[in-house]
């Protein structure tokens, strides 16, 4: 079975600093991939790269055999990639509802010639609310619908931003560093809820993530980047054993 | 040709009086200000309203020193009463801009009733006029006789930018409004105070666009609308600075006074193109430098670079042809 | 002495073009985020198109051989205006549709350079382009330079009754207005109202959910200049004519005093705000014929309020009178399982607002009409 995204020899420069040095790496469809390294080390850079915000210098970026880099971020959406901000980016004017509505693609409503016309979208438009309330009940949020994203508190907001890429039928959600800033139970909670987004929609999900204790736990497999090289990659065990990874940690950087 | 490099050093010297300062400002306060014509308007009216008021001819350096302290005092006053409380509660640019219209909007009818009421008290026109300055037409230099105002408004511009310089990059006042600008967090740490600094950095911007409108005076009539017969261009200059770049700015400002004085005396000669086309040339490269060099994510734009549509249709185009081939 | 209906015929007519100029805008600024500092210059391109080809068509077709601009044809068009009603209406609906295209057009190219480049650059390239437009107008000879053109035949010029035919050309802008003001909401409150919306509020992530946000950018820049056209065709027929500097910066300026003053986001405070300003300008026209020669024209004054009015309102209520409203579309109805009829009745208490608006105006005016009926 072949990998659902695969990095092969990026790198990427900006000015004198290199920030992606030939990076290669794959994401097996259905699993839980992690992505480590301590900061600066260029995870943000990679789901950049992946996400079409930077066209690498060189090297290329595959998803499901066919080849990404270079397109826009929205066409990257509309192939079944979404991503996660690690401080969310949600509309904060707009409601849950309408947050969450953004997210399937292709909306005949959305549209220009077609907006005017209620006809033409209304059904698609009651079909996707509908699946809206059963996301948002499956994490009890429904009754939240009409608050307006700016006055949800951080929990709520990192469910709703976690949640984006699934009422757009993603395949791959990048997600990155999930649980920044949150409680440590709030954020076994989201771990545990991606677990089950994955088995129950067969998702899978490429995380970037600083809690190393919680992602071990989840993740089949790790890479681990380091000054923008790949230093190491394996299960759990065989990166946390690893010594170049702990010199990395601990040493240097 | 010689009179045109003339006026083109006539312009440079205005433009760069105008435009340096708009840049300043909006580095600075990340404030695009559109009431900024209007401090060289005033700028351009305070030698007439001395002149005309008191009925004397007005000494050089009481012109300087009123035309830069009512440039800097409106500016620091436009600050306190409308953008600081913006800038507080951190209002998006947009909101900064519209307020600045505002601004302008006020104080250009506020000048304007003015001077309809001065004009009646002192019974002489002032909408389209000139200051009676102090200041002989022509010296001998050298034997040769040479246009006082002319050298005057090349001297002043140098000496004005080169204390500019010295003041921005040797003086601690200075160097705190360059640290402002780069990187406000840093700054604030280390003890500077955004709110100082932003006043005196408006006070230079005003009193500077002001010195820019005096030099406007000595060398044409000037009318309320003569802040904004210009405001184009001085936004072309700083355009081409990317708004944040002081000395692009100020080849900015060659580029535009060139362009208006020489370019289109060629456009003249060779394509019958009238005279009074040269706010289009502003134009023109104003929107040439933004398609060349979009400042990408700057004033808030898409931090990346988009790649148009049209360049993979040109792409497919062209794999189409080698398939054919 | 003051004549009401006149008064209120001029006011409504001009409410109503300036009406569908802070609509558009409100589109750009209040749901996309687009700072459209150079509306003034789809206005009048709108204006002048609808000038220029009212005037040729009706010259080619009478047989007569005179530039758009020259005196005779001012005079020519003076006599045949009144002959073909039909013409006239047609030239009309022309005008409309060509205003709207080629000012539509215009703002999807003038988008172009400026959708990478954030709000400030965007500012300035329109407003420049704005200007600049203005003075190549003023030069542009087929079109009358600076002097511009006149005599541009009302769609209208064939009643005798000049009361009657400024009262059905007021009806005409206002059904135009609501017309506009229909279409507006119905794209507001759609997904393509909520993509826009997303838009205003973050580019990067409305970019990183699938929506391709230069291209709807360009599309709605299109539409509202276009718009922006027809109510600058519905300003030439209504003037009769039409210089370069009629169209000024401070045109667009007031119009977004009206949109900043009446709520941004919101179609209702758009024509809220419009109504303001636009009683305001006229008060003020009275004034300064009541009293000619005070000591401070009451223009400058008008002016100061206006630009005052602006600060005040940024500062102490940014979003202006009326609020932004959430999306109407019926995903609501999912949630709201046990007031289901609350959004339906919402929104036909919407439409039947509007509706008895515009038949209050019509009251109101028949009224006074009847009383100057009698005094006369």
């Amino acid at each position: 079975m072949d990998p659902i995204l695969r990095v092969q020899g990026v790198s990427k420069r900006f000015g004198g600093v290199e920030a992606l040095k030939d990076v290669s790496l794959e994401v097996k469809r259905g699993s839980i991939t992690g992505l480590i390294g301590p900061n600066g080390s260029g995870k943000s850079t990679l789901f950049n790269v992946i996400t079409g915000f930077y066209k690498p210098d060189s090297g290329s970026v595959y998803f499901e055999g066919k080849r990404i880099d270079g397109l826009n971020p929205n066409e990257i959406y509309n192939m079944g990639i979404a991503r996660t901000f690690q401080i969310p980016r949600l509309f904060g004017s707009l409601t849950i509802l309408e947050n969450m509505m953004l997210s399937p693609k292709g909306q005949r409503g959305e549209s220009l010639v077609k907006a005017p016309f209620k006809k033409v979208w209304l059904d698609e438009e009651i079909q996707l609310a509908n699946e809206v309330k059963n996301l948002l009940k499956e994490f009890d949020m429904d009754g939240l619908y009409k608050v307006y994203a700016s006055e949800l508190s951080g929990g709520h907001i990192k469910m709703v931003e976690t949640s984006k890429g699934i009422l757009g039928r993603a395949k791959l959600i990048l997600l990155d560093e999930p649980t920044a800033g949150v409680h440590y139970a709030v954020g076994r909670n989201l771990f545990e809820y991606i677990n089950y987004l994955r088995k129950s929609r067969d998702l899978t999900f490429f995380i970037v993530e600083h809690r190393i204790e919680l992602l071990f736990d989840y993740v089949d497999y790790v890479y681990v980047l380091h000054m923008g090289r790949v230093l190491s990659q394996g299960t759990p065990d065989e990166v946390a054993s690893d010594p170049k990874v702990i010199e990395a940690y601990i040493g240097g950087a | 040709m010689m009179s045109e490099l003339i006026n083109m050093t006539w312009y440079m010297c205005m433009y760069s009086l105008m435009a340096v300062p708009l840049t300043l400002s909006y580095r600075t306060s990340r404030v695009l200000n559109f009431a900024h014509g209007v401090y060289i308007t005033i700028g351009a009216y305070i030698p007439v309203l001395i002149s005309k008021g008191l009925s004397i001819k007005v000494p050089i350096p009481l012109a300087l020193f009123t035309s830069f302290a009512t440039g800097a005092l409106l500016a620091v006053i436009t600050h306190i009463l409308v953008f600081s409380p913006l800038i507080k509660r951190r209002s998006a640019p947009v909101t900064l801009m519209i307020a600045s219209m505002g601004a302008w909007i006020f104080i250009k009818y506020m000048f304007y009733a003015l001077l309809g009421v001065l004009q009646k008290m002192w019974m002489t026109p002032l909408f389209y006029t000139s200051p009676n300055i102090d200041i002989p037409s022509t010296i001998t230099l050298v034997g040769i006789s040479v246009d006082t105002k002319f050298l005057f408004a090349l001297t002043l511009t140098s000496i004005v930018f080169l204390l500019l310089t010295l003041f921005l990059t040797k003086t601690k006042t200075g160097m705190a409004i360059r640290a402002v600008a780069d990187n406000l967090e840093l700054a604030q740490i280390s003890g500077i105070s955004r709110e100082r600094t932003l006043v005196i950095t408006w006070a230079i911007s005003g009193g500077l666009a002001a010195i820019g409108g005096l030099i406007w005076s000595l060398f044409a009539y000037v009318s309320p609308e003569t802040g904004d017969s210009v405001i184009l261009q001085v936004f072309a200059c700083s355009v081409i600075g990317g708004l944040v770049n002081l000395p692009l700015t100020f080849v900015g400002s060659i580029i535009i006074s060139s362009s208006e004085n020489i370019l289109i005396v060629f456009l003249h000669n060779y394509l019958g193109t009238p005279l009074s086309f040269r706010p289009f040339i502003s134009f023109f490269v104003l929107v040439m430098t933004i398609l060349v060099r979009p400042p990408a994510g700057a004033g808030g734009g898409l931090p990346y670079r988009y790649f148009p549509k049209f360049k993979t249709l040109y792409e497919r185009a062209l794999r189409v042809k080698k398939n054919n081939v | 002495m003051f004549d009401v209906v006149s008064f209120l015929i001029s006011w409504l007519t001009l409410f109503g073009i300036y009406a569908i100029l802070a609509l558009c805008l409100n589109m750009e600024i209040g749901y996309t985020g687009m700072a459209n500092f150079g509306l003034v210059a789809f206005f009048g391109i709108g204006a002048f198109i609808t000038a220029y080809i009212s005037i040729s068509t009706f010259l080619s077709f009478y047989g007569y051989n005179y530039p758009v601009y020259s005196l005779d044809a001012i005079i020519a068009i003076g006599k045949v205006a009144g002959k073909t009603p039909w013409l006239n209406i047609a030239v009309f609906l022309l005008s409309l549709v060509l205003s709207f295209l080629v000012a539509g057009i215009a703002g999807y190219f003038i988008s172009y350079p400026t959708l990478r480049v954030g709000p400030a650059f965007l500012g300035i390239t329109i407003l420049s382009f704005g200007e600049m437009l203005r003075v190549f107008m003023k030069h542009f000879e087929p079109t009358g330079g600076a002097y511009g053109i006149l005599g541009i035949p009302h769609p209208f010029a064939w009643v005798s009754d000049p009361l009657i035919k400024n009262i059905s050309y007021l009806t005409l802008t206002l059904m135009i207005l609501a017309g506009v003001f229909i279409y507006f909401e119905l794209l507001a409150n759609s997904p393509y109202g909520r993509v826009l919306k997303s838009v205003r509020e973050d580019e990067v992530a409305s970019l990183c959910m699938g929506k391709p946000v230069p291209k709807i950018k360009a599309e709605l820049l299109f539409v509202a200049s276009g718009i922006s056209g027809v109510a600058g065709a519905l300003y030439a027929f209504y003037l009769g004519s039409v210089t370069p500097d009629m169209f000024i910066t401070t045109v667009t300026f007031e119009v977004w005093s009206m949109v900043i003053l009446g709520g941004r986001g919101n179609n209702f405070g758009a024509l809220l705000g419009t109504s303001i300003f636009t009683l305001l300008n006229r008060a003020t026209s009275i004034l300064n014929f009541m009293f000619p020669g005070s000591l401070i024209d009451p223009n400058y004054i008008r002016w100061m309020i206006t630009g005052a009015l602006i600060v005040i309102v940024l500062i102490y209520k940014p979003k202006g009178i009326l609020p932004e409203k959430p999306i109407k579309t019926e995903a609501w109805k999912i949630f709201e399982v046990r007031r289901g009829g609350r959004i339906g009745l919402k929104l036909i208490r919407t439409k039947v607002i509007v509706i008895a608006l515009i038949i209050v105006r019509y009251i109101k005016m028949a009224i006074y009409w009847l009383i100057g009926r009698e005094i006369i």
